[in-house]
């Protein structure tokens, strides 16, 4: 900062030195015009005169002058003939310039009727060029149409090819996809007989499961035995028991109230957690063969 | 008698009063001079930086090296690369405390940027004022002398009996010495003034822009 300060005054200074110089020196350059007298020359030169001799002078010059008059008259005659046998030779002149014009335009005719005979046989001859050249662009046109024709039918070929060689290839995919549709129902159809045969387990087990448990609940005190009921029951996921009816009666009213009430009981029921397991087995509504055990 | 009519002397024949004016307009004149040297070289660094900044600025796709690299420099940061300075500084450090929303984020970094931005305009615009004193005062100053000067020969003229051109053409002179002074001193003074103020005018605006586009880029990244 302090820097740049001392280096623009440093500028401001030296800029200030020239200017002022300059306008010192101009100043003092152009200080005191000075007026200066110039010497003048005007001197005056005086001369005599003689009367008689001017006289005489005067005469001469007169006589000559009328010396002059007579021999320029002289010469203006000498000019009229001279300008009259010009202009007779002027007229001669253009005679011959009137024939000379005359030929010259015959003979431009002339050549006007050679230059058109010439441009006929010119055109002529381009006429008859030019149907060459086309008869030689049509044939080559046509030789080359023959070629795009064999390309064409090459291409054809080539593309008919290219079809059957992909037709197979879709014949042989789709082959292999069926072979593989039928592989893979074999083994669902395997998978599923295998669920079958555990589910048909599972689904003993949690008979006896919920048998067990309803059992449990079951009054049968002052019940005759041997009786039996079919009750159906609606869960939810979890085993939580809806709704219990009685859809085939035992015949004793008792004993279908009593069951129902262990059964109501009962819930929730052990059934499986998992709605997709429940759904398979269809537990969500099932019939219920009640036949306490003696 | 023929009196000398050259420059020196013409000062030196000044009156006291008339002298003391025409040393004042030199003064005047040599620091308005420096000023403006001063003021055009600032000025073109400050032009130069603000462009090689901007070059510099959108040619980075992160910012955080930019920032570092200015924080490493030796000298002070200034112009753009104090507002960008402070701007990131401030949201860095909202940010790194947490807690704060993204608005109030903004808010602080743009609040940052604008005193930097205050301070930036205070630099650029001392000395101004300064030319634009001399431009418009000297021409009075010098003007005064020429009126003292002229009193003056008048008054010696009323003196004497027969009086003549002769008389009164050396002190009148001598007066109008001071009023081309002033002339001198003012007309670069009220030049420099209007281009500089026109110049800084517009590296102020270029600051602003880039204000607002900073900002633009600070609420994308605080509100990513």
């Amino acid at each position: 900062m302090q820097f740049l300060t001392l280096r623009s005054l440093l500028y401001s200074l030296a800029l200030h030195a020239v200017v002022i110089s300059a306008l010192v020196a101009n100043f003092d350059a152009e200080r005191t015009p000075v007026f200066k007298p110039q010497p003048q020359e005007n001197i005056v030169e005086a001369v005599t005169v003689d009367e008689q001799e001017v006289e005489k002078e005067i005469q001469r010059l007169r006589e000559q002058e009328q010396e002059k008059q007579r021999a320029m008259e002289q010469k203006l005659k000498d000019l009229e003939q001279q300008a009259s046998a010009v202009e007779k030779r002027r007229k001669e002149e253009e005679q011959k310039k009137q024939a000379a014009e005359r030929k010259r335009k015959e003979e431009e005719q002339r050549k006007a009727q050679a230059e058109q005979q010439r441009k006929e046989e010119e055109r002529r001859t381009a006429t008859e060029r030019r149907r060459i050249e086309q008869d030689k662009l049509k044939a080559q046109a046509e030789l080359k149409r023959i070629e795009e024709e064999n390309r064409k039918a090459q291409a054809e070929q080539a593309r008919l090819e290219q079809e059957k060689r992909k037709a197979e290839a879709e014949r042989k995919r789709q082959e292999e996809e069926k072979r593989k549709q039928a592989e893979a129902a074999a083994q669902r159809k395997q998978l599923a007989q295998e669920q079958r045969a555990k589910d048909k387990i599972t689904l003993q087990n949690i008979v006896a499961e919920i048998y067990q448990v309803v059992a449990g609940n079951f009054n049968k005190t002052g019940l005759p035995r041997g009786l039996e009921c079919t009750l159906a029951v609606q869960t939810v996921p979890g085993g939580e028991v809806i709704s219990v009816t009685v859809s085939k009666t035992s015949g004793n009213e008792v004993f279908d109230r009593r069951a129902v009430t262990a059964v109501e009981k009962a819930s929730p029921l052990p059934l499986p957690a998992d709605p997709a397991t429940l759904d398979r087995l269809r537990l969500r509504k099932f019939n219920f063969v009640f036949k306490p055990e003696e | 008698m023929t009196p000398d009519m050259s420059f020196f002397h013409l000062i030196t024949n000044a009156s006291i009063p008339v002298q003391a004016v025409m040393l004042m307009l030199v003064i005047a004149s040599v620091m308005s001079w420096t000023m403006i040297f001063k003021k055009r070289i600032w000025l073109n660094r400050a032009k130069q930086a603000a462009d090689s900044f901007e070059e510099h600025f959108w040619s980075l796709e992160e910012l955080s090296p930019l920032y570092h690299r200015i924080n490493k420099q030796r000298q002070e940061a200034s112009g753009m690369e104090l507002l960008f300075e402070a701007g990131f500084r401030e949201f860095v450090r909202l940010q790194k405390q947490g807690g704060v929303v993204a608005d109030a984020v903004m808010e602080g970094s743009q609040r940052a940027m604008r005193v930097a931005f205050n301070r930036e305009l205070e630099d650029l615009e001392t000395h101004l004022s300064f030319l634009a004193t001399v431009g418009s005062t000297s021409p009075y100053i010098g003007l005064f002398g020429t009126v003292w000067g002229i009193m003056n020969s008048f008054r010696a003229l009323g003196n004497v009996q027969q009086a003549s051109i002769s008389m009164v053409a050396p002190g009148i002179a001598e007066a109008l010495v001071a009023t081309a002074m002033g002339l001198f001193a003012a007309i670069p003074a009220v030049i420099a003034y209007n281009r500089f103020s026109s110049d800084v005018e517009r590296l102020l605006n270029r600051y602003d822009t880039f204000i607002e586009e900073f900002s633009a880029i600070l609420h994308r990244q605080a509100h990513s």
